[in-house]
């Protein structure tokens, strides 16, 4: 960095972002490629050499990475080129492939299932401190939310849950709150300070989802977790205001939204029993309070400017 | 013809210039805010995801007033959705015109989310009053779409402009007849082409100054477009839709060996391009359009098993960037390896970590639950239909 800062003069191209996407699809195809190499060759001969291959480029990798990093620091700690970041990933994924495929194979574990996802999930973690990296932080967090029994990342957040279980909601809530906990004493104790964001990210989302999942779940008491509801969304409100953060500003909002329009709706449907004009009355709702959500909005986004 | 305040425009860019040439050095809020009022614009464009916020919120204004302007006229006058559909996109087009002039929204959200409301009814609304035609369709949105480019600047609608002009071209020219049929790859190249020298510097000199990343659209799309028309895969499925020249499987397309070529070679032709005049766009199409070779080439000569392709293809990946890693420690003939801008945005949520947690994950999880173990390899494989 430091020598493109001190000479400005001379125009340099980079090529920083095309080297890392091509990595990261390398590495993806190689991890991926490997994966369905296994799976095909389970019952084979084959297989031990399979076995010894990954375990060499486990090997291979993390010694590479030993050897390369910085000295470990509780602050942040670049690496030192964007090879290594990658290079650690695969090595991160070998790893967990080659002690899911012993338990396969050998039931190195036995029937206690939940070590052979948990070991995994403390390695990551420990990979994801030692060497900083936040890539292989989600991965941990993903593996913990696996343990538990639920889907974190964004796009099987949604699909892959099943929140029609209050056990899964209950969960999940619980699991948002361990998340927001991390987050927090990630920054009190200074402890990898820039990991905060990441369990804050997945967290806040588990919150909201959860919360909203026993609102349509739990019929009857929907109004006391519309309650709880609120209360997280101001608690959110108070945050957005202390950090300037748009982004919690944005997500707490259409949360909040979500949430009231199911109130409204059920209210207008169900406890008032309106027919046709309960249609029409709903199309107004939507209408009034889309425009309020905007004003206010837009009266964050001016408040949050001049912080 | 632009929306827009142009001074405000001109103002906006300069801003961005100063703060370009400023960047590497210690960047202050006051030198900031001195730049801001050097170059004062009125426009409200709120923060990013303000924008997000305002753009999902007008959509949804936008289809319950449809939900009760349908509901009160069709059960009451009679009129039928076409109408009002129609009356709605005019009505919608209508307030983007005020809230761009009136309030001086630029980027907002709220402009973003009318020019597509307003677009898109007026379009589909057009199709349910008349049958119209696949090539009039062609016409109705090329039209519409060059229109909302040139004034509100819209770079999606640039870049469907092209395309749909591209397909208006296609479709008339076909209906010459069968030499037109056979030689219409090599027509479409040509008009890219012809688009791409065209408008490559025009949109650097001053008349078109507002339009710059709109000419940045416009290079990107023509050279897709460019190697789309002469691509292996695109011409026989083409051809097998309009034509049904191939068929049956073992009967191959004319000139098919040129076809082959032009998938090869014009993805490495664009990278070398790029590389030559430091020139990011062609690069990084170039590198795009690698994906869609191996596609191609995979999709008609398996010569190996996907997952020992996959392998290899990852293997020579790293290997590439680990050999252009090495080469660039210290910047050679202008290039680094290095990242130069470190202000990216999608770096404050962490999304390069995110996207490794879904792509990455599918198979850890797995491979740790055992009772599925290797199942999740599916979610690799999937992620490998891009090559």
């Amino acid at each position: 960095m430091e020598k493109t800062n001190s000479q400005p003069s001379i125009k340099l191209f980079s090529l920083y972002w095309e080297i890392k996407t091509i990595l990261y699809l390398g590495t993806l195809l190689l991890s991926s490629g490997l994966a369905i190499l296994i799976y095909k060759n389970i019952d084979t001969i084959g297989h031990q050499i399979i076995l010894l291959f990954i375990a060499a480029i486990c090997i291979g990798s993390f010694s590479y990475c030993f050897k390369n990093k910085l000295p470990f620091k509780t602050s942040k700690v670049l690496p030192p080129n964007s090879f290594f970041d990658y290079i650690l990933l695969l090595g991160c994924f070998t790893l967990v492939t080659f002690i899911g495929y012993l338990q396969f194979q050998y039931d190195v574990f036995g029937n206690r299932y939940g070590l052979a996802t948990f070991l995994p999930m403390l390695l990551l973690f420990f990979t994801a401190y030692y060497f900083d990296h936040i890539g292989i932080l989600c991965m941990a967090i993903t593996a913990l939310a696996g343990w538990a029994g639920i889907a974190v990342t964004p796009l099987t957040i949604l699909q892959k849950n099943d929140f029609n279980s209050g056990s899964i909601i209950f969960t999940a809530f619980v699991l948002a709150l361990v998340l927001l906990a991390a987050g927090y004493f990630s920054v009190k104790r200074h402890v990898k300070n820039h990991f905060e964001f990441t369990y804050n990210n997945l967290g806040t989302h588990l919150l909201f989802i959860s919360t909203l999942a026993a609102m349509f779940h739990f019929e009857e008491i929907y109004l006391l977790f519309f309650l709880l509801l609120a209360g997280v969304s101001f608690f959110y409100y108070k945050i957005a205001l202390k950090k300037r953060s748009f982004y919690f500003l944005l997500v707490f909002s259409l949360y909040f939204y979500i949430g009231l329009s199911y109130t409204i709706i059920n209210l207008l449907f169900f406890e008032l029993n309106t027919d046709m004009s309960g249609i029409y009355l709903s199309c107004i709702y939507f209408i009034a309070s889309a425009i309020g959500l905007i004003m206010f909005l837009i009266s964050m986004n001016k408040k949050l400017k001049l912080l | 013809m632009i929306a827009y305040n142009k001074i405000w425009l001109d103002n906006l860019s300069n801003r961005e210039k100063s703060i370009n040439d400023f960047y590497p050095h210690i960047f202050t809020d006051i030198q900031k805010e001195n730049i801001e009022n050097q170059y004062p614009a009125g426009f409200y464009s709120p923060n990013f995801f303000v924008r997000i916020g305002l753009f999902i919120l007008t959509f949804i204004i936008a289809g319950f007033s449809l939900g009760l302007l349908s509901l009160l006229f069709i059960s009451n006058v009679g009129y039928s959705f076409n109408f009002i559909l129609l009356f709605f996109g005019l009505v919608s087009y209508g307030l983007l015109e005020f809230f761009v002039q009136f309030k001086n929204h630029y980027q907002s959200g709220v402009d973003d989310a009318l020019l597509w409301i307003s677009a898109i009814s007026i379009v589909v609304s057009l199709n349910l009053l008349l049958a119209i035609t696949l090539s009039l369709n062609a016409l109705l949105i090329c039209v519409l779409s060059v229109y909302f480019s040139v004034r509100f600047l819209d770079k999606i609608m640039t870049a469907i402009a092209i395309a749909a002009f591209m397909a208006l071209v296609f479709l008339l020219y076909i209906k010459a007849g069968s030499f037109a049929k056979a030689t219409s790859p090599f027509v479409l190249m040509m008009i890219a082409s012809l688009i791409y020298f065209y408008t490559k510097n025009k949109f650097q000199e001053n008349n078109y100054k507002h339009y710059y990343s709109n000419g940045i659209v416009i290079k990107i799309t023509s050279l897709l477009l460019i190697y789309f028309a002469g691509n292996y895969f695109v011409v026989r499925e083409m051809s097998n839709r309009f034509f049904n020249l191939a068929s049956k499987v073992n009967v191959n397309i004319p000139f098919a060996w040129v076809f082959w070529i032009f998938t090869i070679a014009i993805p490495i032709l664009y990278i070398w391009w790029g590389l030559k005049k430091k020139d990011i766009f062609t690069l990084r199409t170039g590198l795009l359009l690698i994906a869609a070779m191996v596609f191609t080439v995979r999709y008609y000569h398996s010569v190996l098993p996907l997952e020992i392709a996959m392998l290899l293809g990852g293997i020579i990946l790293i290997s590439i960037s680990y050999a252009v890693t090495k080469y660039l420690v210290l910047p050679k003939n202008g290039f680094t390896a290095t990242n130069i801008d470190t202000r990216n945005k999608q770096s404050k949520l962490n999304i390069e970590s995110l996207i490794i947690a879904e792509t990455f994950s599918n198979n850890t999880n797995a491979a740790a639950h055992d009772t599925n173990f290797g199942g999740g390899s599916g979610g690799g494989a999937g992620a490998s239909g891009q090559f």
